[in-house]
């Protein structure tokens, strides 16, 4: 295989160009179903992510690459190496994460980022000022629920 | 500045709003009960999400054989089902766990009940004669309050006929 056989070109949304290596790009299902259908050349537009964003699934993707490949991190280190990763993303950052996970086919991304939202939410006020979400309920809708659920917000 | 801001939160607002429901369903399965009921007071769409994660038999029809306080009670669940599949969480005070079993609903009509508890198979009972030459999508399964009914719609110029599984 010659060099430029092992490497591809992602282009994001904002027309900016990540050339990676091919093990790296094909852990995302999408990327590798397109490699497979020979629909795409060498450079492959993905017109749903950014470049801010595809960079760091790039990261995510090259991490885990290379431990798949050589085996020389610990399943202990990646992990904290995960949890570093999604720790101070801001909450559009994992949005667009979660976004773009899923539109690649990158599941074990798609299950950290989620995750990393699950745990960053653990009260209301959380989901309100972390998610920024409206309430859509009206005060007694919203009774309602908690008096059904006592014991869920009891502290 | 402050109109910036507010600019802000309602563009980001959006964004959390249009996550697919999916999405929403993985986030929400990520979480404990409690944080999940919690997370479901945020806005409808959560809470909407709320009732199709795991550990449903919280929050949907459940029912007890007698009294609570008595130790013969059963506390019966129904957490899940499709057409011809039932599954049916029972718990016993004296047991204190959750057994599972599952009811299946044959093309002609017989209904089976696997339990885990004996890991044995008992067919209840056979369809009545009445109803021979049914087929697949003449009968199926559903759950209402807390019963599980089967439906046979053998004849459409008469009226479905409802079994009730007496639990």
């Amino acid at each position: 295989m010659s060099k430029s056989e092992k490497k591809i070109v992602l282009k994001s949304l904002d027309n900016e160009a990540f050339e990676v290596e091919k093990a790296v790009a094909l852990q995302s299902q999408t990327i590798w179903v397109m490699c497979e259908d020979k629909c795409v050349g060498n450079e492959i537009p993905l017109e749903n992510v950014t470049g801010q964003i595809l960079a760091k699934v790039i990261d995510y993707c090259k991490k885990h690459a290379v431990v798949d490949g050589d085996g020389d991190e610990s399943s202990e280190e990646l992990k904290n190496w995960d949890t570093e990763f999604t720790k101070n993303m801001d909450q559009s950052t994992l949005f667009n994460m979660i976004l773009a996970a899923n539109y690649l086919n990158i599941k074990s991304l798609l299950n950290l980022t989620c995750q990393a939202v699950a745990d960053k939410t653990k009260t209301i006020d959380e989901f309100h000022t972390f998610l920024n979400i409206e309430n859509n309920f009206t005060p007694e809708e919203e009774a309602q629920i908690c008096q059904e659920n006592l014991w869920a917000f009891d502290d | 500045m402050k109109q910036k801001n507010s600019a802000e939160a309602e563009k980001s607002n959006k964004i959390w709003s249009n996550l697919p429901f999916d999405l929403t369903l993985l986030i929400m399965q990520r979480m404990s009960l409690k944080d999940n009921i919690r997370a479901s007071v945020v806005c409808k769409t959560w809470h909407k999400a709320l009732v199709r994660v795991e550990d449903p038999w919280v929050i949907c029809n459940s029912h007890f054989s007698c009294a609570p306080t008595s130790s013969t009670c059963v506390l019966l669940a129904v957490t899940d089902f499709t057409m011809t599949f039932i599954s049916i969480k029972t718990y016993r005070p004296t047991t204190k766990k959750w057994m599972e079993s599952s009811i299946c609903l044959s093309k002609i009509g017989c209904l089976g009940m696997f339990d885990l508890y004996t890991k044995s198979w008992n067919v209840l009972f056979k369809p009545p004669p009445k109803l021979f030459e049914i087929s697949d999508d003449q009968c199926f399964m559903t759950e209402y309050q807390g019963d599980i009914y089967i439906v046979y719609t053998h004849d459409p110029k008469r009226k479905p006929t409802f079994l009730r599984l007496e639990t």
